[in-house]
Parts: structure tokens; sequence; C-alpha cells
């Protein structure tokens, strides 16, 4: 017991170049051993929830766990709406949108998963009847639509959710990409607004690891420049079309993509 | 006097500059004393916190977060766990949601205050300086009683807080109220009616709604415009719905607006903060959060209003108790995007009062 | 004009104040009680179950311990870098047996990175120099106050 303990923290230490562990003789081959097997897990782990049928109609289906999730959360959230309610402060803003959306009821699990519901079958159906098979899948990721471009689409269908009458989705939140080594591509999912509904969807797309390239988002939301460059910079994704396309955060001559998982300072 | 064409100059603005806040270098190329050109730098801060989050428990990020916006740290906290939070549908106890909320407005009035004390500096006021360092103390002097730290506060838990308010804390906190607003005046009269400021800040820098949203600003950036955008009313989270506050906006989109919206917020924060404390319940202040903190897989966004702007919090869990991917939309960041477009064609010396305005931190930009 | 003047009587009103500094190296801050300064250790107390390591976000903790003749966890050695250790009071918030706590101490400067590595001793004469005074003398067992280290002036 006391061994395994140890190991656990030798196994720490070598990690950690900076620590000066000099009571530490740890095998190479086994951390290396450890390491490996643990970012395998990691993938696959990540392999399971992620292989969406492309039928996009069924939101919410692929995995148990956002139907576990607000069974539980149902409670809580009632209880604070009611005390909310109770207050001067005025009724909540999410209670009064779900009920003008569809006039679905919004009893079981969460309220706010109606509303997410209609609005992906909405989205959906009105990217589907502009641009035919571009949408790979589409899911609810609590309580945010999320669909999975095609990427020559991509900057199509980002123009469209923006400027299309009914949907204006002006506002970009957030961008991010992520690296999936086993599956073998990189993620670039961008969130976008309808300001002031505060009504989000996400859109994402995915590209192959090796020489990844997605069209940019510049032309449509100039709020994306330094998100691409940043992603750009830690990804190593190949923005088409962006106007100033360089490194942001590490130094212009850095070797690698720091974010992706296989990234080694040493290379 | 405009045909007059001299030789372009290429000038290093920082990155050791006092106006800079920070490790920002703003690269300028100058015909004569007119901007033609400017291109921001950073990086020289960037840490790898979303690379080094991918090898730490949720619960070991938490400090990590306090040295983004090492100004407003209890709101990079609450952004953290609130994601995780909402991840894994977390029950978080009454009393901890209101200590959280009183944290953080406290945080956003000590953030503000800064930010008009170096602006002011900035602009050649050397005392409001002084004058607001001596009530950003006597907050950061709470935050030292209630969770040990003046800057990295590392205060919230996923499902509650650390401690408890000590005895006497909401007391003290009420007693403080008052004396903000007091300070507030004081600045009012001190600056707001000076006209060598007037001149310096009204009509610089404007832009409109169209462009703050097309070039994902956020906060008081984008409100100056006279857009209601604050996701604390626009999409509540914790307990803000709650509250009786004002959403504060500006009419013109100008340095002037923004300077003058963080007084004005700071007044709706009080209001918070007010309320919160004559509200309090008793009760625990951890809720009940497994050891391990494990969100069950799948991909998850949050937001909330930080002191800058919309602080979000975008997240991929494979089951594990760490983070796949953890990145943070810092409103910093994207909010310092639309500074060249506004340099361009101004004044040398209006540089800083516009880099001034947009208030970044540097922690929070670099990352 | 009238904004000068409403600005200056704001200045002028600032003299009669008391001063808010203190003259530092002469007159100490009073932390309060939850302040998190550098830790102090009672290897006494120590299980050795490696919980602060193992939580330390970044990895500035190293430990080791024998088991001794009744079957017992002993600490041997116990390190803190201060070099990265960033303060978060992640380790003292998971110790079951509070054998490491944190003090009012902050001052950290040090004339070469070497001496920012803490050993098992140095933290336990910073617990006597700190909540250790109080707590031995009321167990009857006063200490002699040691020196801090790292004031030699070299």
């Amino acid at each position: 017991m006391t061994e395994d303990r140890r190991d656990d923290r030798e196994a720490k230490h070598s990690r950690d170049s900076g620590a000066a562990g000099e009571n530490g003789m740890v095998p190479p081959g086994r951390t290396a051993g450890k390491d490996a097997a643990s970012s395998e897990a990691v993938a696959e782990s990540v392999d399971s929830p992620r292989t969406v049928p492309p039928s996009a109609g069924r939101p919410g289906t692929e995995s148990s766990d956002p139907e576990a999730g607000p069974a539980k959360g149902a409670a809580p959230a009632a209880e604070r709406k009611a005390a909310g309610a109770a207050r001067p402060a005025g009724p909540s803003k999410t209670a009064a949108r779900s009920a003008a959306k569809k006039g679905e009821s919004e009893s079981p699990p969460d309220p706010r998963e109606a509303p997410a519901k209609a609005l992906l079958a909405e989205v959906l159906a009105r990217i589907q009847a502009t641009y035919p098979d571009v949408v790979e899948a589409a899911e609810l990721t609590k309580f945010i639509p999320m669909f999975l471009i095609k990427r020559d689409a991509w900057r199509d269908v980002a123009a469209y959710l923006r400027t299309e009458e009914g949907l204006a989705f002006r506002y970009l939140e957030a961008m991010a990409g992520t690296d999936y080594p086993k599956e073998g591509y990189i993620e670039v999912v961008a969130y976008l607004t309808r300001i002031p509904e505060a009504i989000t969807v996400g859109i994402k797309v995915r590209a192959p690891r090796e020489a990844p390239a997605v069209p940019s988002l510049v032309p449509v939301f100039p709020g994306a420049n330094w998100e691409e460059r940043e992603i750009y910079d830690l990804l190593g994704v190949n923005f088409a079309g962006h106007p100033d396309l360089r490194r942001i955060m590490m130094p212009d001559d850095w070797h690698g993509h720091p974010l992706r998982k296989d990234y080694s300072p040493f290379d | 006097m405009a045909d007059i064409r001299t030789e372009e100059m290429l000038m290093n603005v920082g990155p050791q500059h006092p106006s800079t806040h920070g490790v920002l270098r703003v690269v300028v190329k100058l015909d004569g004393e007119t901007i033609i050109d400017a291109d921001p730098v950073i990086g020289y801060l960037h840490r790898g916190t979303e690379k080094l989050a991918e090898d730490l428990q949720y619960n070991q990020i938490i400090p990590y977060t306090d040295r983004m916006d090492y100004l407003a740290a209890m709101l990079n906290n609450y952004a953290l766990v609130h994601a995780v939070e909402e991840a894994m549908d977390l029950e978080i106890p009454e009393r901890a949601e209101y200590l959280r909320v009183i944290v953080m407005e406290l945080n956003r009035i000590a953030s503000h205050l800064l930010f008009i004390g170096t602006y002011l500096l900035d602009l050649g006021a050397m005392s409001p300086f002084l004058y607001v360092f001596q009530d950003r103390e006597r907050i950061v002097q709470m935050f030292n009683e209630i969770c040990g730290a003046r800057l990295t506060y590392n205060y919230m838990r996923i499902g509650g807080v650390k401690w408890d308010a000590p005895p006497g804390w909401i007391d003290k906190v009420k007693a403080f109220v008052p004396h903000v607003r007091k300070t507030m005046g004081m600045l009012d009269d001190l600056v707001t009616g000076n006209e060598i400021f007037l001149n310096r800040v009204k009509g610089i820098g404007a832009y409109d709604a169209d462009t703050a949203i097309a070039h994902s600003l956020s906060g008081i950036n984008l409100r100056c415009t006279g857009l209601k955008w604050d996701l604390r009313r626009n999409r509540p989270y914790s307990i803000y719905d709650r509250f009786d506050f004002d959403i504060p906006v500006g009419e013109n989109g100008d340095c002037y607006d923004r300077y003058i919206l963080h007084l004005k917020e700071m007044e709706q924060s009080l209001r918070i903060v007010e309320q919160a404390c004559d509200q309090i319940p008793d009760g625990p202040v951890m809720g009940k959060a497994p050891k391990f903190v494990r969100p069950p897989a799948g991909e998850y966004f949050s937001a909330i209003e930080g002191a800058r702007g919309e602080l979000g919090v975008y997240f991929v869990s494979d089951g594990k108790d760490k983070p796949y991917r953890l990145k943070f939309r810092r409103p910093s960041f994207l909010n310092l995007q639309l500074l060249p477009s506004l340099l361009k064609g101004q004044n040398m010396a209006n540089l800083i009062a516009i880099l001034g305005a947009v208030d970044i931190v540097l922690g929070e930009v670099d990352c | 004009m009238f904004g000068f003047v409403k600005g200056l009587a704001v200045t002028i009103s600032q003299l009669p104040k008391k001063k808010v500094t203190i003259q530092y190296p002469d007159v100490r801050p009073e932390w309060p009680e939850r302040f998190r300064g550098i830790h102090e250790l009672i290897p006494e107390r120590c299980i050795v179950c490696g919980q602060c390591a193992r939580i330390c976000p970044t990895s500035c903790i190293s430990l080791s311990g024998t088991r001794g003749e009744d079957r017992k966890l002993r600490l041997d050695t116990f390190d803190i870098s201060f070099e990265i250790c960033i303060l978060c009071d992640l380790c003292t918030e998971v110790c079951p047996t509070e054998a490491i706590k944190m003090t009012g101490e902050f001052e950290l400067a040090a004339y070469s990175r070497d001496e920012l590595y803490k050993n098992m001793e140095w933290l336990y004469d910073n617990y006597i120099r700190h909540d250790g005074v109080r707590e031995l003398e009321a167990a009857g067992e006063p200490r002699a106050v040691p020196e801090k280290a790292g004031e030699r002036g070299e």
C-alpha cells in the first residue's frame, strides 16, 4: 500500500520537471506506459457518446445522461422559480420564454427542456429547408441545440443563422476547438446567440487532424477573428479565408500546437 | 494640413508600459501624430491554463481561475463552479448562493473601482487612484476575512463555498455599502464634471451596437452602445432573479459612456449586495457534492456576467474527474479585438483613453 | 470651470483625514484568522496519507513515510517547493489530522531559489514560530522560538 502511494507520488514528480525530487527513481517506461494507458482510456470513453447517428430528428436520445440529469434537477429548479416569482423581482425570464415559445406543457423533466427541443426542431427544419444534407447530426447538449455541420457549408450555415429572418443569431458568443485524436478529427464549435432573447444554438464542424482546414467565420462574424487565431495557434486548424491568420498566444516561431492531445514540448 | 505627408513611424507601446495594464504590446503605425494602423500583440502572459486544466481535477482548477482575471477572481471562481454544477445538476444550499452573490458583487465593485482609478490615472489624474484604493482595500480586507486571501480567493467549491461568513461579516458588508456610495459621490464631484476629463473622453472611441454585436463585445463595452444585455437579467443564473436592480446603458458608445457606466453599475451592485445581505438565510454552505466530481460525458457551455463582460466556460467531459477540454470565453480577449479599428485615424494621445476604457486585464486576455 | 472648483474642493477636504497607510516593515499588518500564508507542519500528527500531495494543483508537495513497529506510518520527509506553491489552501483542506496548516507568515523573498525549497524541519520551526508558541506552552512544553531561516542577509 505504501508502495503504491510512493509510485503515485513519484509519477507525479517525474511529470513535473520543476520539482526537485531526488528521492525518486522511477523507471521511465513505467510512467510512460501509465500515461499512454490513461490517454487511451480517455479517448475510448469519449468515443461512445460521440457516435451520434445522423438521424437528426431525435434529439437527446443518444445518451441516457441528459434524461437522467433533468429529472434530478427538476425539483430544485422549480423550487427556485417559485421562490423567484414570490419576490417582487418579477417573473423569471425563462418561464415566460418557454410559455411563449410553443405553448407546450413544460411539466415533467426540466422546464428548460421542452423549449430547447422545440428550438432544435425549428432551427433544424429551417436549415434543412435551405441547405439540405448539410446537418450531419443534431442533438441537445444540456438544453443547447447543437448541429454538426458539413465542412463545406460551415460558413453558409453560419451566415444563414445570422441573417435569416426569424433566426437572427447575430451574436457569436464563443468558439472553441477540441482535439479528438482517437477519432482522428478536430472539432470546432461556435455558440450563436439571439440578442436580446438570449436564445443560443451551437454549431460545430469537424476537420481531419492531418491538415485540418475549416472555412473562416470572419466574413460573417468579425468577432471570430481572434478566436480563430487562437484555435489556429493552439490546435493548428487552418481557417480558409481568414484575413490575418497568425499565431496569437505562442511566439511566432513556435513549433507544434499545444492544445493537441499528443503535443509534447520537446519536439 | 492634410496634404502634408510625413514619414511613417512604427512604434511599440508596451509590453512594459504603465497604461497597457499588464503586458500588452500595441504596435502602432504613425503618420505624425495620427495612428494609421494598430496591431495589439498579446500572449506575454499566456500560461496555458486550458492545457493545464486537462490534467487537473475540477476542484484543482479553481485556484487557476483566480489567476485569469485577477481583479475579479470571485467571478472567475463562480464561472467554473457554475458550469460544473449545471452539468451535474447539483443543488446548492441557499446560504451558499447568497454568499456567492455577495462576494461576486463586492468583487465587481472592487474591480470597477480599480478601473476608475487606473483609467483616470492613465488620463493624468493621480488622486482618484488613491481614493478608490482606500475603498477597494476595505473590500479586499473583507475577502481576506472570509476566505483568507486578498487577491487569489479560491473561495468557491463545486457544491457550495468553502467558508461560511465569519461572525459579524454580513453586518460589516452592510455598513460598507453607504461608505461606497459616499466615495462614488466624491468621484462624481471630483471627476465627472471636470472639463479636461470630459474633453478627453466625450465622443472618443465611439461605435454603435451593431459593430459591438458583430465583434462579440460584451459587458460594459456592449452596454455603452445602448443595448440592454446583461446575463444577470437576460439569462438569469444563480439567484439573480430575486433581486431588484437595473441595467444601466449608455447612449453614444464612447469612452465617457464606458466610464460612467462603471460608476452606475457599482450602484446597482450595491443594491444587490444590500438586498442579499437582508435576505440571506441561515443554513449550510456546502451542498452534497461528490468527493470526486465527475460530470456526465458530454459538452457544456454556460456563461455568467463577469466584471468585464460575458465570462463563459465551455468544457467537454468524458465522465472522468478531469475535463477533457476546458475553454474559457474571456471577455477581455474578445473586447480587445475591436481596438485596431477604434484606433485608426485617432490621435496618438487618444490611444491611452481608448485602450483604458476597454478595461482589459491581461491575465484574462492571455489566459 | 465649475467642474474644476468642485474637484478642488474634494481634494482639499481630504487634507484633515487620517492616514490609511501603515509603515510596513516597522508596523506589521494584522491578518485575519483564515489568512493563507506559508504552511506549518506538525510531523507527529501526519499519518502519511498523501492526500495533500495528490490534491496539490501544482504538485509542489512531496512526502514519504515508513511503517513503524506499531504498524503506524511515520513521516520521514516532507518538502514543499515554494517556487511553485500557489498557497491555494487545498492541502490543508484535505488533511484529516490537521498536520499541515497555514500561518500568517507571508514573506518569502530569498536570494536563491534553493532557499524556497522548504523541508520538514523548516516547516516545523515555522509551526513553533506561529501556532506552536501558544499550543506548546499550553501543553506544558515551551520551546525556544527559532530564528527565521533565510534572514541571514548574505
